[in-house]
């Protein structure tokens, strides 16, 4: 068995590697990338977790070897990558779309739902 | 027998009021009168019945109704008392029925409708109102009846609505009656709450073996007062009386003279009883009694309208039984029938609700030739309308007491009660007897005025035809020159009590028993009262029938206002409760609703503030999600 360190760290910079992503990248691609890393950093998780004993890190000590068979973490998982693989078809379509139609995927150069908009109108012309 | 001549009076009205209204114009008028004749049938088998076979204290009529813990028996009563005023009612309620068949006949101009229908089944209503009044013998049903005959007072008194005037005097009489009836209604709970029961007979039998508190005996009793004083127009509620001649003439006679402001007494006497355990109550009655009788009758000397006139006579004979009723705790109790004390009173009810319908009818008759109510405007009824005039003339000579007219042997039945108190040597008495003597005077004064304006005065109703300046052979438009006979036949019914109501007292029934009439006041009053009249009627050989001309300018106006009391209530009352009624609606306007119409302006800040954050960024918004989720993760750590 390996330390939990490994994964907590990879983990966590997954974690920050995704935030940084989606804040600081104006590419709609290298958002949605940014937002597919956070969820990953949410499977590493869920898979450590799952390996621990039950009763957590406390259950360490008393070297329990019950598992639970439904092995709920890694189940989780499964349903993360299979919401994630949804999520980045419908993001990468709108995406594509807004290529389309725009010419480009850059995230500051479509504001027009926002309310500093020079051309936001009140009424639908 | 008894029960259903008692019921049928009360019922039969009811049931004419309810008909009339539901099958239409053409009906109305026979159900009016045929109801109202049924009830004079009615009250009279009653009357004799009475007197055959006795008085019956109690019988059932709308069951018993469970009030918590108390049980109201809203059961009638018949006895000589209720059965003398109801032929009373019912007499005058038949004559202004027959009365207002002409008075009210036809559709009416627009802005003046007859509206005839509507008219005839309030008056039906208030004629079965007050035989309930009458014959209650609970005082909530006593109660029901009196609510509802203030609601036909105030729907006739604003009849011709068009009028902004009748309307206010409408709503006038409304208010200011309601101002005394929560004294009744106020009176029923101390009642219940201190006696346990509210039955006339039960009270005026507990009250007189001590049974309850004197406390209670007496705020129950000031409280009736006031309702006493509301109903019958007594100072200081009587300003909505005058007002309320703007209905038409025909309730002025039936409601506003004969019956119902006389109601007050009659519930006065119904529990004097109780009354004579509670002096103070009484002595209290018989100062605004004289107060009353006196300022009004002062009042009505200076009056420059007719039916304004009337009413203020109207307030000052209400004041006569008042006083008559309210001098009773110092007077001997001879038969030991406590009822026989009140007898007075109720002589004077009976006597003037006659001659006072009668005045009312015929003074409809005289402003139906002239059309208007200014005394202005009339005078030579003698030449134009002699028999008119002769009726007109009875009413008054009953008026100002003159004998043998009705009017003198109740007047001096109350003089003399007075007479008998003031020699028990109790200034009630004393206020009271001063007060009659004076008004007395009064009375003829102006009795005789009104005679010398209305039938002697030297311009004649209709001038001559082909006047030169004008084509119009009337004087006034609206005027007639001719009276329908069924506004003349009521006047020929009425002027037969009038003249003849003394007889009764030749052949007293039970009711009757305690008139007793001194031949010194009964002088003393007929002089006064000769002496009276003949003043004012000498007047037009001074060269103006009118001897009000001859007051000074300022007293005459002080007294045409009735010492401008309508001014001193406005300013008591009127001005402050308008106030509090604007301070309540500021404080609603400007501070209940003020949180609700506050709810605009701060959504409409809030939004444009938060609309701020809305950048259209997509980022931007994540960066909203991360600080979310991190303040949730901090939360979650350091609560948890």
């Amino acid at each position: 068995m390996i330390h939990l360190l490994g994964p907590a760290v990879l983990a966590a910079a997954l974690a920050g590697i995704g935030v940084y992503g989606i804040l600081a990248r104006r590419n709609a691609v290298l958002v949605l990338i940014g937002a597919e890393l956070l969820l990953n950093a949410a499977n590493v998780l869920l898979v450590t977790a799952s390996a621990l004993p039950a009763g957590g890190l406390a259950g360490l000590e008393h070297s329990q070897t019950y598992h639970d068979p439904l092995i709920p973490g890694q189940v989780m998982t499964i349903f993360v990558i299979t919401v994630a693989a949804a999520e980045i078809g419908l993001g990468l379509a709108i995406v594509l779309l807004l290529f389309r139609a725009r010419g480009t995927v850059e995230l500051t150069a479509v504001r027009e739902l926002g309310e500093a908009s020079p051309r936001h109108t009140e009424t639908p012309s | 027998m008894t029960e259903s001549a008692a019921i049928l009076s009360i019922v039969l009205p009811a049931a004419s009021a309810m008909l009339g209204l539901l099958m239409g114009r053409d009906w109305a008028r026979d159900w009016a009168v045929l109801g109202s004749l049924g009830a004079l049938v009615a009250a009279i088998a009653e009357l004799v019945l009475v007197g055959t076979d006795g008085p019956v204290t109690a019988f059932g009529f709308l069951g018993r109704a469970q009030l918590g813990g108390t049980t109201i028996d809203l059961a009638l009563r018949s006895d000589q008392l209720s059965a003398a005023v109801a032929v009373l009612v019912a007499l005058v309620a038949f004559c202004v029925q027959i009365y207002s068949t002409a008075y009210l006949a036809g559709e009416g101009t627009p802005d003046a409708p007859t509206r005839y229908p509507a008219y005839a089944a309030t008056v039906s209503l208030f004629t079965a109102a007050m035989m309930l009044v009458v014959h209650s013998a609970d005082l909530v049903l006593l109660l029901i009846g009196w609510e509802v005959m203030g609601l036909a007072s105030y729907l006739l008194v604003g009849h011709h609505s068009e009028r902004a005037s009748a309307r206010a005097a409408a709503a006038k009489a409304f208010l200011v009656t309601r101002v005394g009836d929560i004294g009744v209604v106020l009176a029923v709970v101390v009642l219940i709450a201190g006696a346990g029961t509210t039955s006339i007979s039960d009270l005026n039998r507990a009250a007189t073996e001590n049974e309850i508190g004197h406390g209670t005996v007496l705020t129950a009793g000031l409280l009736l007062l006031a309702g006493v004083v509301g109903k019958s127009a007594q100072f200081p509620l009587h300003i909505w009386l005058p007002d309320a001649m703007e209905g038409p003439t025909p309730v002025s006679a039936l409601i506003h003279a004969a019956t119902m402001v006389a109601a007050g007494v009659f519930l006065m006497a119904r529990l004097l009883p109780l009354y004579l355990t509670v002096p103070g109550a009484l002595q209290t009655g018989a100062v605004l009694a004289s107060i009353s009788m006196v300022g009004a009758a002062l009042a009505a000397l200076a009056q420059t309208d007719l039916k304004r006139l009337l009413a203020y006579s109207t307030i000052s004979q209400v004041a006569y039984m008042l006083g008559a009723v309210c001098v009773a705790s110092d007077r001997e109790l001879g038969s030991g029938d406590p009822t026989a004390l009140a007898a007075p009173g109720v002589l004077h009810l009976l006597s003037h609700g006659a001659f006072k319908a009668l005045l009312f009818l015929a003074a409809g008759c005289i402003v139906h030739i002239v059309g208007s109510t200014a005394l202005a405007d009339m005078g030579g009824l003698w030449r134009t309308h002699r028999s008119l005039a002769v009726l007109f003339g009875i009413g008054l000579l009953g008026l100002a007491g003159i004998p043998p007219f009705g009017g003198f042997w109740s007047k001096e039945a109350v003089l003399s009660a007075a007479d008998e108190a003031a020699h028990a040597g109790t200034w009630v008495g004393w206020t009271v007897l001063v007060a009659g003597v004076l008004t007395i005077v009064l009375t003829g004064l102006y009795a005789g005025r009104a005679w010398a304006i209305v039938a002697m005065g030297r311009d004649p109703v209709l001038p001559a035809v082909g006047d030169a300046e004008t084509e119009e052979p009337h004087e006034n438009p609206h005027g007639h020159s001719q009276v329908p006979v069924a506004m003349m036949l009521p006047l020929y019914l009425l002027a037969i009590p009038t003249v003849a109501f003394g007889l009764v007292l030749l052949t007293p029934f039970d009711l009757l028993h305690g008139v007793e009439i001194q031949p010194g006041t009964a002088i003393t009053g007929a002089l006064l009262a000769l002496s009276g009249v003949g003043w004012a009627v000498s007047a037009p050989r001074l060269g103006t029938p009118d001897i009000a001309v001859a007051l000074p300018v300022r007293a005459r106006a002080l007294l045409e206002n009735a010492f401008y009391f309508d001014a001193v209530i406005r300013a008591l009352v009127v001005r402050p409760v308008l106030g509090l009624a604007r301070t309540v609606q500021m404080l609603e306007r400007d501070v209940v609703d003020a949180y609700v119409r506050a709810v605009r302006p701060t959504t409409e800040i809030a939004g444009t503030v938060l609309r701020r954050t809305q950048t259209g960024l997509a980022t931007g918004y994540a960066v909203w999600v991360l600080v979310g989720a991190v303040v949730l993760t901090v939360a979650g750590m350091v609560l948890v």
